[in-house]
């Protein structure tokens, strides 16, 4: 079992959890910063290793009020590493909160649906 | 010269290390941001240190006496709306920093006076002043007795330069400025009086709501966004539009940030905020080098010739190739040009033999 990886939301970056005995994971807030790449990259190197042996069920919860562009690169690269969750025969899902009000963000979550291979499902929250 | 483009603007603020000018609507929340947005900025100048916490003091005591009369406001026969205004600027190791604020005509008189008399007090009448006004309860209830107004003089250490303007029979502009110098000679050159009527006369025919001039780092242009985000919060607009805006003006200023030539290591630029019936007009600009005009020019002349479909199309492509290459594919202008409701209009103007102001506006 992989170690959590938890870091406290600022103004401009998300709330991350990602915990493989809880089952939890999760990304919410905003992801505004400038070098996000420098903000994601041990994100994407936990999930490289965890895909290798992940859990029988992974459904992963996005929750963003604002993220910029170079950002939705990042989200889109967390979109593919999980992609190969499928090829362990386990499961893997995507859950794209948005507020129901929120018709920027369900609009962008709509986008990375059609570009993923996985199930991602959008759900407007009250 | 008038403030008409980004680019008057831009030269009008040539030397300048900070400017902001605000004449939106105003709240006490906006307050702390402002006040985040100058020490950034003013970190980089050295001679100023030693004046940091008496420019926050006099700063939000300015940007308050504005939240505390800066709900009257008039229209002026041509629709646009006259109101308060907040500004501040430094250049070398001056900062000025103005209020205005409208204020009934039957109140100009006594204040007129008040300020006169507080004017003719040196530092220790200035302060028996304050401490009788504070002690006699039935004065300082009544706030009209300027304490305010005798607190800035004395932590400014500067006489209170002021102005009354007449608009209409019933109002009229106050103007209420300071002048710090970070060194002993005092540069007579900028006058906050008179820079801050420039301003005022320059962005309201416009509907200006914000001009920011300045170091665009993360933390200095990002207390300046979330304050613009304040701000839109209390207007009547779709939040569709705000949030579309709002995130406009993230990757407009991260532009700036990552492309702008950097000036004494300082990535800097110019934003303005604008408000035209239910849209919000958004213009930027900055320095580059010549060199990068014609792959900037290709790149705004692709997005700005596709269809809100084909950017669509476009952006999800873009999204795919996630291989970590260290750019985002242009996803920043696409986006821009799919939040646009018109097309996205740029220009380049010569600024000296190497380098051009680079100037963009996004309508939402």
């Amino acid at each position: 079992m992989l170690d959590d990886f938890r870091l406290e939301a600022t103004d401009i970056c998300p709330k991350v959890v990602l915990s493989q005995q809880t089952n939890v994971f999760e990304i919410s807030g905003n992801c505004l910063h400038e070098d996000p790449m420098y903000f994601f990259k041990p994100v994407i190197e936990w999930l490289n290793e965890y895909v290798k042996s992940p859990n029988s069920n992974t459904e992963f919860n996005f929750f963003l009020e604002y993220f910029n562009s170079s950002s939705a690169k990042e989200i889109a690269e967390i979109l593919f590493t999980l992609e190969k969750i499928t090829a362990t025969g386990n499961k893997v899902k995507v859950n794209w909160h948005h507020l129901v009000e929120d018709d920027v963000m369900e609009e962008r979550g709509n986008e990375f649906l059609e570009i993923s291979n996985i199930p991602f499902e959008l759900k407007s929250v009250n | 010269m008038a403030l008409e483009t980004l680019y008057n603007f831009y030269q009008k603020l040539r030397d300048d290390n900070l400017c902001f000018v605000y004449r939106g609507d105003f709240s006490d929340d906006m307050t702390e941001k402002i006040l985040s947005m100058s020490e950034y900025n003013l970190d980089n100048v050295k001679e100023l240190h030693k004046l940091k916490r008496k420019i926050s003091f006099l700063m939000a005591e300015s940007f308050q006496n504005i939240v505390r009369h800066g709900d009257q406001q008039t229209t002026s026969g041509s629709g646009t709306n006259t109101t308060g205004l907040f500004f501040t600027r430094n250049i070398g190791s001056v900062v000025c920093i103005t209020s205005v604020n409208l204020i009934d005509n039957d109140q100009v008189e006594d204040l007129h006076e008040k300020l006169i008399s507080i004017n003719q007090l040196d530092q220790d009448e200035l302060k028996k002043l304050y401490m009788e006004i504070l002690s006699n309860e039935e004065l300082s209830s009544k706030g009209g007795a300027g304490l305010g107004l005798i607190e800035m003089a004395r932590r400014s250490g500067q006489k209170l330069e002021f102005d009354f303007e007449k608009i209409d029979d019933f109002n009229t502009l106050f103007y209420l400025g300071i002048k710090l110098e970070g060194k002993d000679t005092l540069n007579t050159k900028h006058t906050p009086i008179e820079d801050a009527k420039e301003f005022q006369n320059g962005m309201t025919p416009k509907n200006l709501l914000m001009c920011y001039k300045g170091d665009f780092s993360q933390d200095s242009i990002m207390s300046v966004l979330k304050m613009m985000e304040e701000s839109m919060q209390q207007q009547a607009e779709k939040s569709t539009t705000k949030k579309r805006t709002f995130m406009a003006m993230v990757e407009l200023s991260q532009n700036i940030s990552t492309h702008s030539k950097q000036k004494n290591s300082i990535h800097e630029g110019i934003i303005t905020i604008g408000k035209s019936n239910n849209s919000y007009i958004i213009s930027a600009g900055n320095v580059i080098d010549n060199k990068e005009i014609p792959s900037l020019t290709q790149q705004l002349d692709h997005v700005i010739q596709l269809s809100k479909d084909e950017l669509r199309e476009l952006y999800k492509k873009n999204l795919r190739e996630s291989s970590h290459n260290g750019n985002s594919g242009g996803l920043g202008l696409i986006n821009l040009a799919r939040d646009s409701s018109e097309k996205l209009k740029y220009e380049f103007t010569a600024f000296d033999e190497n380098t051009s102001f680079y100037s963009i506006n996004v309508i939402i």
